[in-house]
């Protein structure tokens, strides 16, 4: 078998920039929590 | 201190845990008041990185320079930090950032068949070279983008690609690249189809009439890929807990995202050997000759089938 015979296809979620954007301003929005450093 | 100096110390820093930066901050302030050049400090703080890193890295032989998940998952934190905080936010931005699930196929068979604990460990620490330095990581690095590669489980790999371009573009290319670059790595010195214990193994699990002396076992991964963007999308924000754990949930569905899709993939891939490669399929899966055989029926029968609906 010769790997060039293979061709994955990943199909990926597109949301669109509005919602994608939207979700990042709210994100932002929310205040940082006490535990500050990430884990 | 140069500004400079500043940059190519903050270069260094970025994604690193908090406790690090305080450490060099505080290095830094020392080496500054005892009249080191800025060369020397650079030195000095390159150096003391390093060592913060050992914390982070795995010094197992076969998986030695690569990060370990808690390293990845910190990088991964960051990384959505800095997005989120990129102004003006444009859609390539929430593609700019993916992270890719490897996990390797083969590995029992590699270990059971040579009955050697380091033929697997061998294999390993080919994946782990072609990942953090191979061809493909290359290819990336040379786009201006960051590669991290983590090790995360026995035979389980990490990598984190993170840059100022929309990924999406090289999506597909990225998983066939290291899936072809793994696959035809020659590894055929690892085990010898010719040695009277690897024919007796060959022989309990039903497999040596099927396996020349002469064969050569390749390896191959299973990849799966995912974007921040997509994580961001499926994750519903829960204000009470505060940004940080909003970030962790992002990052868990980013993670769980890629690994599903790794999964899925090796899926794919064992139908594919099944029905292109039985022998090998047969080896990957320990499986016994009949089963060999009846993979082969059903391939001459898929055959015949195909010419009878030609023929019409």
């Amino acid at each position: 078998m010769k790997s060039e015979e293979l061709n994955f296809k990943q199909d990926t979620l597109n949301p669109s920039f509005d919602i994608l954007k939207a979700k990042a301003i709210e994100l932002s929005g929310i205040p940082e929590d006490n535990l500050s450093l990430p884990r | 201190m140069s500004s400079q100096l500043a940059k190519k110390i903050d270069k260094i820093l970025t994604g690193l845990p908090e406790e690090i930066k305080e450490n060099v901050g505080k290095k830094k302030a020392f080496y500054e008041g005892k009249g080191f050049s800025e060369n020397e400090i650079f030195d000095e703080i390159k150096n003391l990185v390093k060592l913060e890193l050992l914390a982070y890295t795995e010094t197992k032989r076969e998986y030695i320079g690569l990060y370990n998940q808690k390293f990845s998952q910190r990088k991964t934190f960051w990384y959505i930090k800095e997005i989120i905080a990129r102004k003006p936010l444009l859609e390539k931005d929430f593609y700019s950032f993916a992270r890719l699930d490897f996990d390797m196929n083969g590995l029992k068979a590699l270990n059971d068949l040579s009955g050697d604990y380091s033929v697997g460990s061998e294999s390993l620490r080919v994946v782990s070279t072609i990942l953090e330095k191979g061809k493909t990581t290359k290819w990336l690095r040379e786009k201006g983008l960051e590669v991290f590669v983590s090790i995360e489980g026995g035979d389980e790999y990490g990598v984190l690609i993170y840059g100022d371009m929309d990924l999406r573009q090289f999506s597909n290319e990225i998983i066939n690249r290291y899936f072809k670059e793994v696959k035809e790595t020659d590894v055929s010195h690892l085990l010898d189809f010719n040695n009277p214990d690897v024919r007796e193994r060959l022989r309990t699990v039903g497999l040596d009439k099927e396996i020349d002396k002469d064969f050569k076992l390749g390896i191959s991964i299973s990849v799966g890929i995912s974007f921040f963007a997509e994580a961001l999308h499926l994750t519903d924000f829960d204000r009470a807990t505060g940004m940080n754990e909003n970030i962790r949930n992002i990052r868990r569905k980013l993670f769980d995202l890629a690994h599903m899709r790794s999964l899925e993939n090796k899926r794919w891939y064992k139908r594919y050997l099944y029905d292109n490669d039985p022998v090998l399929a047969a080896l990957y899966a320990r499986m016994n000759s009949e089963v060999v055989e009846l993979s082969r029926e059903n391939k001459v029968l898929k055959e015949k089938i195909k010419e009878l609906e030609s023929n019409g």
